[in-house]
Order: structure tokens, then sequence, then C-alpha cells
């Protein structure tokens, strides 16, 4: 944050809490108007901005705002969770964020704004394995989330899965993590370590880790002995794995669409979107005629072509709040800092070329900005871009992150679940 | 069956059998620890010295490789798969100062980095697809270079 943002700006972020708030509430159609301003905004690929003027009970309103988290281009939604055995019994949490680039939901048992805890409100069942409760370390690179998996019904919007494996993180009632969870990273244990107060991960595959924990010694899925205190690594099923919640819902399951509207050059305070379930499942969610990147599907990645260097390891993930790469002909970072974003002296208006597996339409050019990491001002920027810590003899990155989205419809199909135009596991645009 | 191949066998079998995660030499630490070296990948040559690079792969499949200057003093570590590998032994010592690091709120959630003038650790990815490599900059040979670290 201190990057991007001091202290003489705060007043005014104060103040537009309450417009933020009418902006949530209003259900994604207010904001500022779509198609892209001249100054920046993603281009290239598609004609005009988002959709977010959709409606129905398979679309909710998706929210970049700071009234809790003080954090630029993060993509909220509200989730509500009810006991599976008594589904009356019911909570909702708001600043969930919405993350292409992972797959499950999961949710702090304190969220930042809550006055209640998960468990306290909810004391929903444990999933388990052989009768005992299953825990999950997942791993994010700045840390990981230990908790249960715990069984409730997820709804959104007009969508319900039921019964369903979601994690509880940092649940005092569950046993604490093991070594083989803090030995690859420091714990995340609040919203605000992890800057939301959950996370929606609606990528394009169906579990969160898949093959590779069918086997132990991952260090992500542990069979936990309540009486002995005690949680092991373990394999496990892939249908104990938490699930994509999109692909439990009861019908519009086959993806998402993610849909913002264009943003300023100079950034917005805030940005209003939407998240529509299904494709070619309603008459607000046909697909269009668009650029499909088929995308691996165990990585979820496909390839960029930018400025004559190849980056195999592309993927485009509204989790990401930039666009995170390294560019061949350097680009000016930020002093001062360790994040490693970029602040060229003027914007440079840029091009990549990204194309997708065997099956998908030709490459498509992508036109994109980086803007001054130190000269932006909001919460929704689309010019926010910085350095990627991959190595570069293992495999370049470009993660096209939420910048990518602003004034876009993005459509992201599981794997094996078919729109009209394809099988997934692809990404439109 | 070479001595070698028989070494790598028997450390394979002794890690299905008890499902071990494989013991590293840690970061800043000796490569004296033969047993948990599966296999010998070609050196690579620096300037001055020469470093060579020992592999193991994890049981879930991410691959670490090890980078030993001619001290037999391991000077860099890199990993690459599904999951991150066991950093608090691979990186040793190291891990604690790279968890201390300053938190970062930037909202930036697949790139983890520290940098001082004595470790540099670079953390990228999400689940299902890590990356990352850790070294020591004053012990790194004369000449070379960071990008030789893959």
């Amino acid at each position: 944050m201190r990057l991007i943002f001091n202290n003489s700006r705060f007043s005014f972020f104060v103040g537009c809490i309450i417009c933020l708030l009418l902006t949530a509430c209003g259900g994604g159609g207010s904001g500022t108007s779509s198609g892209n301003n001249s100054g920046g905004g993603s281009s290239g690929g598609t004609g005009g901005g988002g959709n977010t003027t959709r409606s129905g009970s398979n679309v909710v309103p998706i929210t970049v705002d700071s009234s809790v988290f003080n954090v630029p281009n993060e993509p909220f939604i509200a989730v509500t969770i009810c006991s599976p055995t008594n589904p009356s019994i019911c909570m909702t949490v708001d600043h969930i964020l919405v993350d292409t680039g992972s797959v499950g939901l999961r949710i702090f048992n304190q969220p930042a704004n809550s006055s209640t805890t998960l468990s306290s409100t909810l004391n929903l069942p444990p999933a388990t394995a052989s009768g005992n409760p299953i825990g999950e370390c997942l791993q994010f690179v700045q840390g990981n989330t230990w908790g249960p998996l715990k069984l409730g019904n997820i709804k959104i919007g007009g969508e319900t899965a039921s019964n369903v494996a979601l994690q509880i993180i940092n649940d005092a009632n569950f046993i604490a993590a093991p070594s083989a969870c803090t030995s690859s990273g420091t714990l995340m244990n609040t919203p605000t370590d992890f800057g939301a107060n959950g996370v929606l991960g609606i990528g394009t595959s169906l579990q969160d880790c898949g093959s590779t924990c069918t086997q132990p010694g991952s260090g992500i899925y542990f069979i936990c002995i309540q009486n002995s205190n005690t949680c092991t690594d373990t394999g496990m099923l892939l249908a104990s794995q938490i699930q994509n919640p999109v692909s439990t819902f009861g019908t519009d399951n086959n993806g998402v669409i993610v849909s913002f509207n264009a943003v300023s050059s100079i950034g917005d305070v805030s940005a209003t979107g939407t998240l529509t379930f299904g494709i070619d499942t309603q008459t607000n969610n046909a697909s269009k005629n668009l650029n499909t990147l088929i995308v691996d599907s165990y990585y979820g990645t496909f390839t960029t072509t930018f400025e004559g260097q190849t980056y195999q390891d592309s993927y485009i993930d509204s989790g990401s709040n930039g666009l995170f790469f390294n560019s061949p002909n350097s680009i000016t970072q930020c002093p001062g800092n360790s994040n490693g974003f970029y602040c060229p002296n003027s914007n440079l208006n840029l091009t990549a070329q990204l194309s997708g597996l065997t099956g998908s339409t030709p490459a498509v050019s992508v036109a994109f900005n980086v803007g001054n990491g130190n000269n932006l001002t909001g919460y929704a920027l689309n010019n926010l871009a910085g350095t990627a810590t991959d190595v570069p003899g293992l495999g370049k990155t470009f993660d096209w992150g939420l910048p990518f989205f602003f004034g876009r419809d993005v459509y992201f199909v599981i794997e094996g679940a078919h729109t009209t135009k394809q099988a997934g596991p692809y990404v439109g645009f | 069956m070479s001595t070698k191949t028989a070494r790598l066998f028997f450390i394979l079998t002794i890690t299905f059998l008890f499902n071990l995660t494989p013991a590293m030499a840690e970061l800043g630490g000796m490569a004296n620890k033969e047993a948990t070296q599966i296999q010998e990948s070609s050196p690579i040559v620096a300037t001055e010295l020469t470093l060579k690079t020992f592999q193991l792969n994890m049981p879930s499949g991410t691959q670490i490789r090890e980078y030993v200057n001619t001290e037999n003093v391991v000077v860099a570590v890199t990993w690459q798969g599904p999951t991150l590998p066991n950093l608090k032994s691979l990186l040793g010592a190291h891990f604690q100062t790279f968890s201390n690091r300053p938190v970062d709120h930037s909202g930036n959630r697949r790139s983890a980095e520290f940098h001082s003038d004595d470790l540099v650790v670079q953390s990228h990815g999400q689940m299902r697809n890590f990356s990352g490599r850790a070294y020591l900059p004053k012990l790194l040979p004369t000449g070379f270079s960071v990008d030789q670290i893959k």
C-alpha cells in the first residue's frame, strides 16, 4: 500500500465509502459507462466494454472498493453459507475475493467486518475421510491458509451448491497447523493478511489440487485425529478434494463470465462488474463471437508472446491485482519498495499476442498499459503492472491480472464442461 | 547394477516405503548428505569456479535443484512443480529471514520476494504451478550470472 497511496489521499477515500456502499447495493449497473477510454484501458480483443447490465438469478455484482481492505484492484463478492442440516441458519460474508486463479471456496472463520464467527453461527459439520476430519493447507506464495474442510450449502445469487466442502481458515476450534504445513510457508491467519475475507476460486479446474494430491506427500491435504490433536499428510480422492463451487451448482455450472466496466486511465475510486454463472445456459449468458484460449488442463496456462519473448506460463487471473511480467526491455521499477511495481516516466502503451493450445482461435493481439505505480490514484486501475518473480530458466510467466478485465467480458469454462462453442478448459474474451 | 544406480534404487525404495519427504542439504549448508542427492546432472561452468547441480523429485512431483560450489557449500536452490517444497529444510536458517520479510499488502498474490546483500528469495505461482529460487549472492562465483540458476 505504501507504494501507491499516501495519507493525504486517505480522507478522500473515507469520504467516498458511502458512495461505494451505494454502488455495491445497486446491483452493478451503476458506475462508469462501458467502453474504452482514450487514455488507457485494455483493448484489442474486444470492441466495447464488459456487459455489466446483465440481470437474472445467475448474476451477482462484483465490486472493487476500499471500504474494508486497503488494496487496489481486488474484485469482491458476497457469499452466503448455510447449514446443510438446518438450511435456515445462514451467514453472508462480503468481500470475498473473486479468483479465477484458484479453485474452491475458503473463508476466514472471523471475517474482518463481522461480529460473529462462521463456526459459532453455523456449526457446520466436518468433511471427513474414513470418518476423520480433513484439514487443508492451501499454498499461496505469500503464505498458506490452514483450516478444516466443512460441509455447507453455498448460495451466491440464485445459485446453490448443497452440502459441499469449503475451507474455514484459522478456525480456533480445529487442530493447529502441522509442521508439514508451516514448513512450506507462513500462515495467513487473518483477513488482513490475505487482503480479503476469503476467496471464491472459480478457475478452469474442477478441484483445487487435482491428481497431485491423490498421493500422500504433497503437504496439502491432512487427515486429523481430534483426540490426539494431530494431522497427517494424506492422499485425497479427487471427489473428496475441494471442488470448483460453480461445478457443484445444480444449474449454470459449466463456467462463469467475469464482466467489468472500463475504468479511467488515471484510475477510479471503485469499479463495478458482474459475475455471471453458466455460459449458453440462459438467455443472458450466450457465448459471443469470442477469442478462445484453450488452456492446459492441469495448469490452466496458455502462451503470451511479447517483444520477442515467449511466456509459456501465462494465465488470466482476477485474483492478481496487476499485470505481472518481466519485460525484455526493462521497465523502471518503483523506487524504494520491494513489491516490484513498475514506475515508467510516462504511461507505456504495449501490445502482446495471446495464443492457446490447439483448437483455440488464432493468436490475438491485446493492448495494455503500464502506468507509473507511484502516480496512480484510486483502487480500480487499468495500468497497474509489475515484475513477476519467476525463474526465467524454468519458464516465463505473464500474469494477466485484473487490469485485463476492465472493459471486458471474460469467460472461464471448466475442464470437461461444454458450451455451444467447445469444451473446456478454455478462457474466452 | 552400478553402485550409483543401486544407491538411487535404495533411496527411492526407502522414500517410497516410508513416504518420507527426502531430506535436502540446506542453502548455505554443506552438501555432505550424499544420500539425499539422487541425481547428478551436468555441471554448469562459471567463469572461475564450477557449480555442480543436484536434482531431487519430491513426492508431489515438485523438482528441487541444488547448486553446490567447489567447497561443497549449497549456494543456490530452485524449485518447480505443483506444490511448494519444504522451504524450511531447503532454506535452512534463511527460511526465518524469508518468513520475517515485511508484510506485503500490495495485493500481488502470485509473487513473494526477499532481497538483501546476503540472501535473495523469489517465489512465484499458484496451486499446481509453483516455481522459485533462493541464492546467496556473496557465495556465487565471480562472474556467475544468476540466470544460470534454473
